[in-house]
């Protein structure tokens, strides 16, 4: 039998196993919250709940899997009570920019995530996991709870609706340019 | 570029493999992308920026640090807690002696029935003795009795002895 002590995660392990991820936990909070602040926050409260049971850790059998389906239902949390309180994170950019503003001030990869931004919250989670951070669609299926196939319908739907807002939007610019 | 056609299709329908999705990113960033696609090089290109995004403040900073002797001291406060409990526990849980006991010539008995027949048979005995030793009582008492008018005599002798005296002094 292994002695409790030493079964306890320490900082190493802690640091190696949940740490290396801050960075993949920020960029799927902030695709979630669409707020960096937000996101910073929502990834320190989980790093304090997971470090809390950090002796639980052991048990996890796949724990970058586990501490990302984490993160995702904490921010859905957030996102629920966003909704309670009626109050959209204060970053949140929707407008829609008229083809005048976006010759001048936006390149297009700005206005890709704009755009990803405004998908609804599984789409835009399951694009930026796939697309950003090349992860597996069983992993994505596993830290959403859907299955494969719920997966690949949600993300090809995405990468489909940025698409035709690409076309719609480049129409619009050769439009313009053909009035002036 | 027919290939690479066939590969956006793919693409957009969510079937294209990770190194697929590889290939398009390169050739989005890296190689001379064909007009018709360039409408799409956003896409990869806003990929590769998030990628870019980081946390802002190391997480390090804000766990705190596992202090080893605090956890140490901890861990055997908690211990002597636990056995300081089990010592208690053993101590109430303790087998007590029977508090009803007799000392009989100098024995403990603690079956209590035997101790009550044996303290029984003892008060009877006494109790038959007493009444033996109150027989001689009641033979003097009877004599008291019959000597109560042995009293009167006295009592008129008393008497007369005084009436005697009144007499002499007249």
């Amino acid at each position: 039998m292994q002695l409790p002590m030493l079964k306890c995660m320490d900082s190493k392990q802690f640091n190696t196993q949940i740490l290396t991820l801050s960075d993949k936990l920020f960029r799927l909070a902030k695709s979630m919250l669409r707020n960096a602040d937000a996101a910073q926050d929502a990834v320190q409260e989980l790093s304090m709940k997971l470090w809390e049971k950090r002796n639980h850790l052991d048990e996890v059998e796949n724990v970058p899997g586990f501490t990302m389906r984490a993160m995702r239902n904490l921010c859905l949390d957030t996102i629920r009570q966003y909704k309670d309180e009626d109050e959209l994170p204060a970053e949140f950019e929707h407008a829609e920019p008229t083809p005048h503003q976006q010759t001048e001030l936006r390149d297009m990869a700005d206005r890709v995530r704009s755009m990803i931004d405004n998908l609804p919250e599984l789409q835009r989670t399951i694009i930026r996991m796939r697309d950003v951070e090349g992860m597996e669609i069983a992993e994505i299926a596993h830290i959403t709870l859907l299955t494969e196939n719920a997966v690949t319908v949600n993300l090809s739907r995405a990468r489909q609706k940025i698409r035709e807002k690409i076309l719609y939007e480049q129409k619009r610019v050769e439009e313009t340019i053909w009035k002036r | 570029m027919e290939k690479m056609n066939e590969l956006l299709e793919k693409y957009f329908r969510g079937e294209t493999t990770l190194d697929e999705e590889k290939e398009l990113k390169q050739y989005f960033t890296t190689g001379n992308v064909a007009s018709e696609h360039e409408p799409y090089r956003a896409m990869f290109v806003a990929f590769g920026q998030e990628l870019q995004q980081k946390a802002k403040s190391p997480l390090k900073k804000v766990l705190p640090k596992q202090r080893a002797v605090i956890r140490i001291w901890i861990k055997s406060f908690a211990y002597s807690g636990i056995a300081a409990t089990i010592l208690i526990a053993l101590w109430i849980q303790r087998p007590r002696q029977s508090e009803n006991y007799a000392i009989v010539a100098g024995n403990r008995i603690e079956d209590s029935e035997y101790a009550q027949k044996y303290a029984e048979k003892k008060l009877n005995k006494a109790n038959e003795i007493l009444k033996n030793s109150m027989k001689p009582m009641k033979s003097v008492e009877t004599v008291r009795h019959s000597l109560q008018p042995m009293q009167k005599v006295a009592d008129t002798r008393k008497k007369l002895e005084e009436i005697e005296n009144n007499i002499q002094f007249k």
